[in-house]
C-alpha cells in the first residue's frame, strides 16, 4: 500500500467539507423530497467520500458510506422514498463520519466504532430497493461488463451506442440536444502503477470537474476495489472539446495511452484518434489561456487558497513592526520637523493602512463556516425536545477573523439549546397562548459600525424574572431584601453568574452544569460583550458584540506613576477632569456623578500595584470606560493620547493575570501593557 | 534520572555560585540593558517583560526565583532566553562563563546549598570540578 499519510490533512479537510454538504443537502431533502437537485448534489457527495476514504485505506468508512451510497442511489432513482426512517438513519451516518473524521484528525486512525449496525440498517432500505429493479425492465449492467472484459493494452472497439443501454442512450440523446460534447474515453494504465484503484480515482475526479460520466466500464465500484487490469473505459458528457479532455488527462501521470472518441449521435461514430501523451504538448502551451476560461462551464465555485495560519500571523507580525516603525518615525518627526520625513510618512501610513487592510481581509471568514451546522442542530433539539421549531438564519456573508471563527461555534451552539430548550414552548403550551404551532429561532449577523453584532433571537415564553429572583434567594446569591430591590436589568445580569440555572427540570440538552457564565466568559475572551433582553410571553434576545478585527486595536494612551497602559477605546466613554471633592463614599465604594449617573471610581495604581503615594492634586483624570449599560470612572495621572496598537500576548506564563489583556510595542520600542476594561469595570 | 552523558551545558552565575542550563533549553543570549516593563499582580520573581525583536517575553529573577537573594544589574548581568514546553522565559543572570560538558550522568545529591532542590537536577563532572545543573523545566513552571 503506498503511503497516503501526506494527504491526509488533505483528506480530513475535504472531509469535512464533504459531510458539511451532506448535512445541509438532506436537511433539504427532508424538507423537500422531491428535490432532485439536492439528491444528485448529496450522492455525488457520498460517492467522493466512499472514493476518498477507500483510497486513503479507512475501510469502515468507505463501507459505511458504501452502503449509503446504495439507499443515495434508490432515492435518486425514485425507487426508493426519501420518507422520516431513512432520512434519520442517514443523519446518524452522518454523525458517525464525523466522529471517524474527527478521530482520525487526532490519530491518524479511523477508531474502532461499529458501523455494522448502521451498514445493516442501510442494506435492508437498499435491498427493497433492489428488490424493485430485478422487476424494472432495464437490462443488468453487471453482466454486461462480465461479457466484455478487456485485456490489458487492447486498443477498444469504436465505441458504438449499442453497447449502451436504454438509459444511456436517452441521456446521450439529451446531451446531444443540448450541444453537449459525449465521449469514450479508454485510458490504459502505466503497467507499473502502484495504486490503480487511487489512479482512476483522481482521472474520475477530474473528468467530473469538466462533465458527468455517465458510464464506466467495468463498473466505478469494480474499479474503486481494483477489479480491472490496466484498463478502462469512461462515458463522458462534457462541454469542452476533445483538445481539453486530452490535456487534462495529460496531465495526470501513470497513464500510459488514452484513447478519446467523440460519440456524434445515434449510431454514428467519429473515429478516435489514438494519440500518445507527447502528441499534445504543443497544444497544452498555446491552448492554455483558452482552457482555463473554458473549463470554468456553468459551475458556481469560489476560488479559495487554503493558507497556513502561522503564515498569516509571520505577514501580520511583519505588518505590525512596519506600522511600530512608522509610529517611530512620527515621534522623530514631532521632535525634528524636516518637511521631507513629512511627506515619506504619508506614503508610509497609506502603504502600511492599505497593508493591514490586506492582511485582515485574508484573515476573513464568513460566518457561515459556523452557522452551517446549526440548522441540523436545531432539527434533532426539535426531535429531542418533542418541539416544534424553524430556524430563520440572516447575514451569513459577514465575516469575522478566523480567531473568532473558530472560537464563536461554542457559545453560539450554548443561546440556540437555550432558546430551544428554555425559550420555545412545547406545542400545546404554544397554541393555547395563540401563537403559531411553531417556535420561531432568529439568528442573524450584522455588521454594526467596528463591531460584528450576532443576534439570538426567539418567540418563546421569554425568561421568567421572576423565577430568577425566588432561585437567586433560594440559592442564597441575594437576600430576600434585597431582591425586592432587583430591576429587570439586575436580575439578567444575575443568570450569567457561574452556574445559574433556571431550567426546572435538567434536561439532556441545557442545564449540565455549563452556564451563561461560560458563554459571557468566552465572549469576553474574544474581545466582545454579552446583553440579554426578554420580554415575558414574548421571548428573548441575546446580542453578541464582537470586534471586528483582533490583533490592531485604536487605544488610549495613558501614565499612571511612570508606567504607560493602553485602554482599548472601544470602551472608552469619556475622559473628564473632576474635583476631588466630587467623589463620595460609599458603602463599599467610591463614586461620582455623571450627568445624573453614579459611577463607581477606581484608583488604577491601586488595581495596578503601583508603588506611588495617592494623587494629592485636587482635579482628578478620569477615564470612564463602558461595558453593555455599565460605567466605570479610571483614575489616572494624565492621559498621552490615542494611537493604533498591536496587542501581543504576554504568553502563556502570565496568561493568568486577568486585568492586562495583553501588550503592545510602543515607537520607542518599550512595552505598554494593555488593560482589560472588561476585567476592571 | 535519565542519563544525560556527553550532555553541554552553559555555565552561569549568580551571586558567588555558578550553575549550570542544558544548552538545548536556550535560545539566546542578551545583554540586560533591555527596558524591562514591570506586570502587575506578576509573581515578585518576575521583574516583567521585555520587547526581544518584536516578541514580549517575560522575565524572571533567577536568583529571587532559587529562594535567593533580589539580583542587582551590573554590565556582565545577561538575559538567557530558555524555552520549554510552551513557555519562553527570559532568566536574567549575573553573568555567563562557558560552555561545558558533563562526561558522567548527573548525580542527584540532598544538600545542594541555598536553592530549593526541586530547582536541582542534580550535579555533574566537568574537567576542573563539579557543576550543579539546573531543572528548567521546573523553574518555569507556574507556582502562584
Amino acid at each position: 500500500m503506498m503511503d497516503v499519510s501526506q494527504y491526509l490533512d488533505v483528506f480530513i479537510e475535504e472531509s469535512k467539507e464533504h459531510l458539511e454538504t451532506l448535512n445541509e443537502s438532506l436537511l433539504n431533502i427532508e424538507k423537500d423530497p422531491e428535490n432532485l437537485g439536492e439528491i444528485n448534489a448529496i450522492f455525488r457527495a457520498a460517492h467522493t467520500l466512499k472514493g476518498m476514504s477507500a483510497t486513503m485505506g479507512f475501510n469502515r468508512m468507505s463501507q459505511l458510506t458504501h452502503a449509503m451510497e446504495d439507499v443515495l442511489d434508490g432515492i435518486r432513482n425514485n425507487k426508493l422514498r426519501a420518507g422520516e426512517a431513512i432520512i434519520d438513519l442517514l443523519f446518524k451516518c452522518l454523525d458517525a463520519l464525523e466522529k471517524s473524521i474527527i478521530a482520525i484528525a487526532d490519530t491518524a486512525q479511523e477508531g474502532e466504532d461499529d458501523f455494522s449496525e448502521l451498514i445493516e440498517k442501510l442494506e435492508k432500505f437498499a435491498s427493497q430497493n433492489a428488490f424493485q429493479i430485478e422487476s424494472l425492465p432495464k437490462p443488468d449492467n453487471k453482466e454486461k461488463i462480465a461479457e466484455d472484459g478487456r485485456q490489458e493494452n487492447e486498443i477498444p472497439e469504436p465505441a458504438t451506442v449499442s453497447d449502451m443501454d436504454q438509459y444511456e442512450r436517452s441521456v446521450i440523446k439529451t446531451a446531444l440536444d443540448m450541444n453537449m460534447n459525449i465521449y469514450k474515453i479508454h485510458i490504459v494504465l502505466d503497467a507499473g502503477c502502484l495504486l490503480k484503484a487511487a489512479r482512476a480515482y483522481i482521472i474520475f475526479k477530474t473528468l467530473e470537474e469538466h462533465g458527468e460520466i455517465i458510464k464506466s466500464e467495468p463498473s466505478a465500484e469494480d474499479i474503486e476495489n481494483e477489479k480491472f487490469d490496466n484498463s478502462f473505459s469512461i462515458t463522458l458528457i462534457s462541454n469542452e472539446d476533445k483538445d481539453f479532455i486530452a490535456r487534462l488527462l495529460d496531465n495526470i501521470p501513470e497513464i500510459h495511452k488514452i484513447t478519446i472518441t467523440e460519440i456524434k449521435d445515434g449510431n454514428l461514430l467519429e473515429n478516435g484518434t489514438a494519440t500518445k501523451i507527447n502528441d499534445f504538448i504543443d497544444n497544452i502551451s498555446r491552448g492554455r489561456t483558452e482552457s482555463v476560461q473554458n473549463a470554468n462551464g456553468h459551475l458556481k465555485l469560489t476560488k479559495t487558497v487554503r493558507v497556513d495560519i502561522e503564515k498569516l500571523d509571520l505577514l501580520l507580525n511583519l505588518v505590525s513592526e512596519l506600522i511600530i516603525q512608522k509610529t517611530r518615525l512620527d515621534e522623530i518627526l514631532n521632535s525634528d520637523r524636516a518637511q521631507s520625513y513629512s511627506e515619506t510618512l504619508e506614503y508610509l501610513e497609506r502603504i502600511t493602512t492599505n497593508l493591514h487592510d490586506a492582511v485582515m481581509k485574508v484573515r476573513m471568514v464568513p460566518v457561515e463556516s459556523v452557522f452551517n451546522r446549526f440548522p441540523r442542530l436545531i432539527r434533532d433539539l426539535s426531535r429531542e425536545l418533542n418541539k416544534e421549531i424553524n430556524l430563520v438564519m440572516s447575514g451569513q456573508d459577514t465575516e469575522l477573523d478566523r480567531t473568532v471563527i473558530d472560537e464563536i461555534g461554542e457559545p453560539l451552539i450554548h443561546l440556540l439549546r437555550n432558546s430551544a430548550d428554555h425559550g420555545i414552548e412545547p406545542v400545546e403550551e404554544r397554541i393555547k397562548s395563540g401563537k403559531d404551532r411553531a417556535g420561531h429561532i432568529y439568528l442573524t449577523a450584522r455588521h454594526d459600525g467596528n463591531n460584528v453584532v450576532i443576534e439570538v433571537r426567539d418567540d418563546g415564553r421569554g425568561i421568567d424574572l421572576e423565577k430568577v429572583r425566588k432561585t437567586a434567594v433560594e440559592r442564597g446569591i441575594i437576600t430576600e431584601e434585597e431582591s425586592v430591590n432587583y430591576g429587570k436589568n439586575e436580575l439578567i445580569e444575575l443568570l450569567f453568574l457561574p452556574s445559574f440555572s433556571t431550567a426546572e427540570k435538567i434536561t439532556d440538552v441545557s442545564g449540565r452544569g455549563v452556564g451563561l457564565d461560560a458563554v459571557k466568559a468566552k465572549i469576553e475572551s474574544l474581545g466582545g460583550s454579552i446583553e440579554v433582553d426578554t420580554e415575558p410571553g414574548a421571548g428573548s434576545r441575546f446580542t453578541i458584540r464582537l470586534p471586528l478585527t483582533l490583533a490592531i486595536i485604536r487605544a488610549l494612551l495613558v501614565r499612571i506613576g511612570n508606567e504607560k497602559y493602553a485602554i482599548p477605546l472601544s470602551s472608552v466613554n469619556r475622559i473628564v477632569k473632576i474635583e476631588h471633592s466630587q467623589v463620595k463614599d460609599t458603602y463599599n465604594q467610591k463614586v461620582f456623578i455623571l450627568q445624573d449617573k453614579i459611577i463607581p471610581v477606581i484608583w488604577l495604581n491601586e488595581i495596578l500595584e503601583l508603588d506611588i503615594p495617592e494623587n494629592q492634586t485636587d482635579v482628578l483624570t478620569v477615564v470612564v470606560i463602558q461595558r453593555g449599560e455599565r460605567l466605570t470612572g479610571l483614575v489616572v495621572d494624565s492621559y498621552i493620547g490615542q494611537q493604533e496598537v498591536v496587542i501581543k500576548s504576554l504568553g502563556k506564563y502570565l496568561s493568568g493575570i486577568k486585568e492586562i489583556a495583553g501588550a503592545t510595542i510602543l515607537g520607542d520600542g518599550n512595552v505598554a501593557l494593555i488593560l482589560d476594561p472588561n476585567r476592571l469595570a | 534520572m535519565a542519563a544525560r552523558e556527553n550532555q553541554k551545558y552553559l555555565e552561569i552565575e549568580l551571586g558567588k555560585e555558578s550553575y549550570g542550563i542544558d544548552i538545548g533549553r536556550i535560545t539566546s543570549i542578551n545583554e540586560a540593558n533591555l527596558e524591562i516593563t514591570r506586570v502587575p499582580k506578576a509573581p515578585r520573581y518576575i521583574k516583567g517583560v521585555i520587547n526581544l525583536r518584536g516578541e514580549i517575553i517575560p522575565v524572571m529573577d533567577l536568583s529571587m526565583r532559587l529562594k535567593m537573594p533580589e539580583m542587582v544589574l551590573t554590565g556582565n548581568s545577561r538575559i538567557i532566553i530558555v524555552k520549554a514546553d510552551d513557555i519562553k522565559m527570559g532568566l536574567l543572570v549575573d553573568g555567563v562563563n562557558e560552555i561545558v560538558t558533563i562526561d558522567d550522568s548527573l548525580l542527584k545529591t540532598d544538600t545542594s546549598e541555598g536553592a530549593g532542590d526541586d530547582f536541582i537536577l542534580g550535579v555533574g563532572k566537568v574537567s576542573d570540578g563539579v557543576i550543579t545543573v539546573l531543572n528548567v523545566e521546573k523553574i518555569l513552571e507556574q507556582d502562584y
